[in-house]
């Protein structure tokens, strides 16, 4: 269909105002290809005066390699007369007066003129969309990581350098593949459907979170990969920009540190078991000498099977406290929902006797179900609440457990009016066998938060504190929620 | 005058066989504790076999689980199977406190479970009350 047909000298004024007030440059041309008509817009973008085009062969802004070509185009578009873009998914360039260059889009038009049949151009400059797009191809081309752009049929528009060097493809193979040339046989007839789900609610996020992902190289092999996917709005519709880390190397130093970490688990574990039992001998056997004979040898004796005594004795501690540090490990149970208002009654059971002695005293918000592995945050509270019971100052204890939710996972506290301490000495609190106060003062070797710090570790939470001297500690810690690991 | 309570003491540390001993020993209830070395001699002595062919059957049995030759378990199950021994009652002294050995001692017809304390007091203080229990408390067969 022909547009309808400017009539009449009134029609045709209002044509012409209406093309130049057009914020683009508009051209007119005749069968024969000369220009009948430009607007003020073309006179920016093209750098000549009206004058100077008005009755000139279109050719003219048109750079010299393209104008072979561009007659037997313009006879086409004659021949089959309909609004289209012109050139479609070729580059087009106009030519300056000044006979630079300029990246330009072209909308066609027919127009049915008493003087015949004409083609209206509309033009635009798309120099600014070229840069950014440039720009964007360099930041991809200079990113750190490999990464590849593709559209919604999963075909790759784009790739850097380095995702060349980390599959083994040229860019000229992967340009206009579809994805699935990167993807691991076996996981290939899932893969579509987890594209159209990206599309279908594209926000930035990691792919296949929980999941281990592999790409397959050019030569077959396989690689662990991460993947962060981005969407990418462009004029041309949807795009999904993905960044690919290799994770070989980490994933290697992951199990050499997993099992480095299990060894010494291990050797912890079995060192401190097996140290128990000829200790026990010798504390046994000294304090069996101080029972039957203390007293009846000289004062000397007596001193010397008292250090004895006591030295077997603190090293008997320690060796138990170093057997449980290394049980949180290799005795630990799967995270599952527990009750952590249960435990802490629990806790409370347990600890009645020394909190009575003490005076003690424990209030508590609502507690939430956490996921935990039970005996573990038994333990944990146990430790807190025997600390805050043990560094007691001149008052009677008065400990306060809360927990609320923060950034989807429970905080607990652990307030105390306790003796409190110097925050400059809180991170050696948490080291195995640190003490703040000299031996005897407070009865203890120091793990007791080492262990409360490992476990939290393997319940992927966090153990700090707060203290003042003089006023108090607050032990805070974090839990997974039930929820988020549901959701995930 | 009546005749003492019998123990068999099982235990490959001479340590501990020491200690248990000594605590029996300063105990008012007089007893005669008998001591097997391993697991084998145990059964050895329990079946009056080889040099305990004049043993007499003892009125409680206490039982390390860890020995070589032949462990506290199998000792247990090896008792079970002899009519003349199967009824005495076994305590199972040890200082393993794996939930696994308790369990499977109590398969295997362990009487009691008891971990040895590591504190010679503590120690002391258990053998006395699976004394008091077995020999005052519990009527034994």
């Amino acid at each position: 269909m022909n547009s309808p047909t400017p009539d009449g000298t009134q029609a045709e004024n209002s044509f012409r105002l209406i093309v130049e007030a057009a914020p683009n440059a508009m051209i007119m041309v005749n069968h024969a290809r000369r220009i009948t008509l430009v607007n003020h817009g073309t006179e920016v973008l093209f750098g000549y005066d009206r004058e100077e085009l008005v009755g000139e062969l279109i050719e003219t802004l048109i750079p010299q390699r393209f104008r072979h070509d561009h007659p037997s185009q313009v006879d086409g578009f004659f021949h089959e007369p309909r609004s289209r873009a012109m050139g479609a998914g070729r580059e087009l360039f106009g030519r300056r007066k000044n006979g630079t260059e300029v990246p330009i889009e072209i909308g066609l038009n027919p127009i049915e003129m008493p003087t015949g049949l004409h083609t209206l151009a509309s033009i635009i400059d798309i120099t600014e969309r070229k840069r950014a797009e440039e720009r964007f191809r360099l930041v991809v081309e200079a990113a750190p990581s490999a990464m590849l752009m593709v559209d919604r049929n999963r075909r790759i528009t784009l790739v850097n350098r380095r995702m060349e060097d980390l599959f083994g493809y040229l860019r000229e193979e992967l340009i206009g593949q579809p994805l699935e040339l990167l993807v691991p046989e076996r996981f290939q007839a899932r893969h579509p459907a987890h594209v159209e789900g990206f599309f279908v609610d594209p926000r930035a996020r990691a792919m296949g979170v929980g999941r281990e992902l592999f790409g397959r190289r050019k030569d077959g092999t396989e690689v662990p990969i991460e993947i962060g996917l981005n969407p990418i709005e462009t004029q041309d519709g949807l795009f999904t920009l993905a960044a690919i880390i290799d994770i070989t190397a980490r994933r290697r130093v992951e199990d050499e540190l997993r099992r480095s970490n299990h060894d010494l688990e291990q050797f912890a574990y079995i060192a401190s078991h097996d140290l128990q039992e000829p200790l026990r001998m010798v504390a046994s056997f000294t304090e069996l000498l101080q029972q039957r004979y203390g007293g009846k040898l000289d004062e000397k004796a007596d001193k010397y099977i008292f250090y004895a005594v006591d030295g077997a004795r603190r090293m008997q501690r320690l060796v138990a406290d170093l057997l449980a540090y290394s049980r949180v490990g290799s005795e630990g149970k799967p995270l599952v929902p527990v009750d952590s208002a249960a435990v802490l009654a629990r806790v409370l059971d347990v600890l009645a006797e020394p909190m009575q002695a003490a005076g003690a005293t424990v209030d508590h918000g609502l507690l939430p179900t956490v996921l935990a592995d039970e005996g573990q945050l038994q333990q944990l509270f146990q430790n807190l609440l025997g600390n805050a019971i043990k560094f007691r100052g001149e008052r009677d204890p008065h400990v306060v457990v809360e927990a609320r939710l923060e950034n989807g996972r429970w905080l607990f506290s652990v307030k105390d009016n306790g003796i409190g301490m110097e925050m400059q000495y809180v991170e050696r609190i948490f080291q195995m066998f640190q003490r703040l106060h000299e031996r005897g003062k407070y009865e203890g070797s120091g793990i007791g938060l080492s262990i409360a710090k490992r476990i939290l570790e393997r319940h992927g939470g966090k153990i700090w504190v707060e203290s003042s001297l003089g006023v108090g500690t607050t032990f805070l810690f974090t839990l997974e929620a039930v929820a988020s690991r549901n959701a995930a | 005058m009546t005749k003492p309570i019998r123990i068999l003491l099982v235990e490959d540390n001479p340590g501990d066989r020491d200690l248990i001993q000594d605590a029996f020993e300063t105990s008012e209830t007089a007893f005669d504790v008998s001591v097997a070395i391993d697991g084998a001699d145990a059964i050895e002595y329990l079946l009056k076999r080889g040099t305990h062919s004049d043993a007499e059957t003892p009125d409680l049995i206490v039982l390390d689980l860890n020995m070589p030759k032949m462990d506290g378990r199998q000792v247990l199950t090896e008792i079970k199977k002899h009519d003349s021994v199967k009824s005495v009652p076994v305590v199972v002294f040890t200082s393993s406190d794996a939930e696994a050995d308790v369990a499977q001692s109590y398969a295997l017809g362990a009487n009691c479970y008891v971990t040895k304390p590591v504190d010679l007091v503590a120690f002391q203080a258990v053998v006395k009350s699976i004394e008091e229990f077995w020999f005052t408390v519990a009527k034994l067969p």
